[in-house]
């Protein structure tokens, strides 16, 4: 957590993944491609994260944070093509 | 730390957008860089709490309804939604204060109208009038007090009590009792002829017995004292003799009188009163009519009233026995009332003679009454001693 405060205090460009039992938050998001109930698709710095599960809707959307509700069965981080 | 400064000091409102897709509304959003800090879903809408620059930003795209505002905002909004109450209700207690602390009456209690006028003046010349604001306690005792000194010879005692709307002065009038002249000597005679019944002499000689028939300027009780025929001493005869007196009053009454039969029909109106005058609102469109009023407000002795007209039908109707009876004794009364002008009973009555010429009936009544009929004459010792001499 600590990781976290000084990375976002130092406005470092890497970002964080949190999951959680009923949902998952997201911080340093730049873009979204894909936004349905059963997946989400969020572009990072130099990265592409896929995450599958079951009754996905967004709780709080900000410039640089997203926070979904939902149950996550799988999350995949791809490299940009 | 940040996150809730922001939380305090940002304008945050809740808006409804009405959507059938929730995520592609969202991704639009999102490609506007709107910040959603919350997110509700409902059935049919939609609610997003964002900041008021993020409102106006969208509500150009979208017909949003703002449902709340939060913090500061939300009593900022709240407030001007309720001015008008609060205004209201600011009015409401400024009138009820204003009103409560004037005067309508100014009652003083006393029998005499002479004092009461006096007191009237002396307050009105202190501001103390209808129309005016109360003042407090001790201006009262103040103004109390000078009035008392300035009319010493005639006020005893004076009291200004504030009751409501209205000031209730209570006085009590100084009564200087005059030193009774020694050298007045007097006699009761009798102020018309009648049969004595009783009497009560507190001063004086009764001459006087009970069931003796008496002759207008008789002495009833005289003032000299007299021992062994001799007068010994003169006095002001004092006391009451009650007599019956007998008159024959006529009087005159009519044998029918006029009813108002209400035929159904109705019609409203409005009247204002003030003081002295009273004025119909709307013309009155019934041409013979009673009414019934009913106050709906009085202000400052102004009152409006909400008016029913009945049509009525005036129907001409003959008195009864029973009826014309009642009236024959209310006008022998009446008659008896202002030709005995103190007190008196009504001992018998009887009818000498009744006629009726057209709706009216004149009848004479033979009136026995019981009276006080002891008038005080003043003598001298002069004229007793001239009357020894003849």
């Amino acid at each position: 957590m600590f990781d976290n405060i000084n990375r976002i205090l130092k406005k470092e460009n890497n970002f964080t993944i949190n999951i959680f039992e009923k949902g998952l938050y997201v911080y340093n998001y730049k873009k979204i491609f894909i936004l349905d109930e059963n997946e989400v698709e969020l572009s990072l710095t130099d990265k592409i994260i896929n995450i599958k599960g079951t009754n996905f809707k967004i709780k709080k959307m900000l410039k640089e944070e997203i926070l979904i509700s939902g149950k996550v069965n799988s999350v995949t981080l791809k490299e940009y093509e | 730390m940040n996150d809730s400064l922001r939380e305090v000091y940002t304008h945050f409102v809740k808006v409804a957008i009405k959507t059938n897709n929730n995520i592609s509304l969202i991704q639009s959003l999102n490609r506007m860089n709107i910040n959603i800090y919350e997110i509700d879903y409902e059935k049919t809408k939609i609610l997003l709490k964002i900041t008021y620059a993020d409102y106006k930003k969208i509500k150009k795209y979208y017909k949003c309804n703002i449902i709340k505002h939060y913090n500061i905002y939300g009593y900022k909004d709240k407030f001007k939604r309720m001015k008008i109450y609060y205004l209201a209700i600011i009015i409401f207690i400024t009138l009820t204060f204003l009103l409560s602390r004037i005067i309508l009456e100014v009652k003083v209690i006393h029998t005499n109208p002479l004092i009461r006028e006096l007191i009237l003046r002396d307050l009105k010349d202190y501001n103390i009038k209808k129309y005016t604001i109360k003042k407090d306690f001790s201006s009262l005792e103040k103004i109390k007090n000078e009035i008392v000194a300035n009319n010493k010879d005639q006020i005893e005692w004076l009291s200004i009590e504030n009751v409501g709307m209205k000031y209730i002065i209570r006085v009590e009038e100084r009564i200087i009792n005059e030193k009774e002249e020694n050298n007045k000597y007097c006699n009761l005679v009798a102020t018309k002829d009648g049969l004595v019944k009783s009497f009560n002499i507190s001063r004086g000689d009764a001459l006087i017995s009970n069931n003796q028939n008496v002759k207008k300027g008789d002495i009833l009780v005289t003032g000299a004292i007299k021992f062994n025929e001799e007068v010994k001493n003169n006095v002001c005869a004092e006391g009451e003799v009650l007599a019956n007196t007998w008159y024959t009053v006529n009087i005159k009454v009519p044998s029918t009188y006029k009813e108002n039969i209400k035929t159904g029909a109705k019609r409203f109106n409005m009247s204002f009163k003030s003081k002295d005058d009273k004025y119909l609102i709307f013309k009155p469109r019934l041409s013979n009519y009673v009414s019934e009023e009913k106050k709906i407000l009085s202000i400052l002795g102004n009152s409006l009233y909400f008016t029913t007209d009945y049509e009525v039908k005036t129907e001409t109707k003959e008195y009864t026995e029973d009826e014309l009876n009642k009236l024959i004794e209310d006008e022998v009364n009446n008659k008896m009332k202002t030709l005995l002008k103190s007190n008196y009973e009504i001992v018998t009555k009887k009818v000498l003679k009744k006629s009726q010429n057209n709706s009216i009936i004149d009848i004479d009544v033979f009136v026995v009454a019981l009276e006080n009929i002891a008038e005080t004459k003043e003598y001298t010792i002069e004229q007793i001693e001239e009357t020894k001499e003849e």
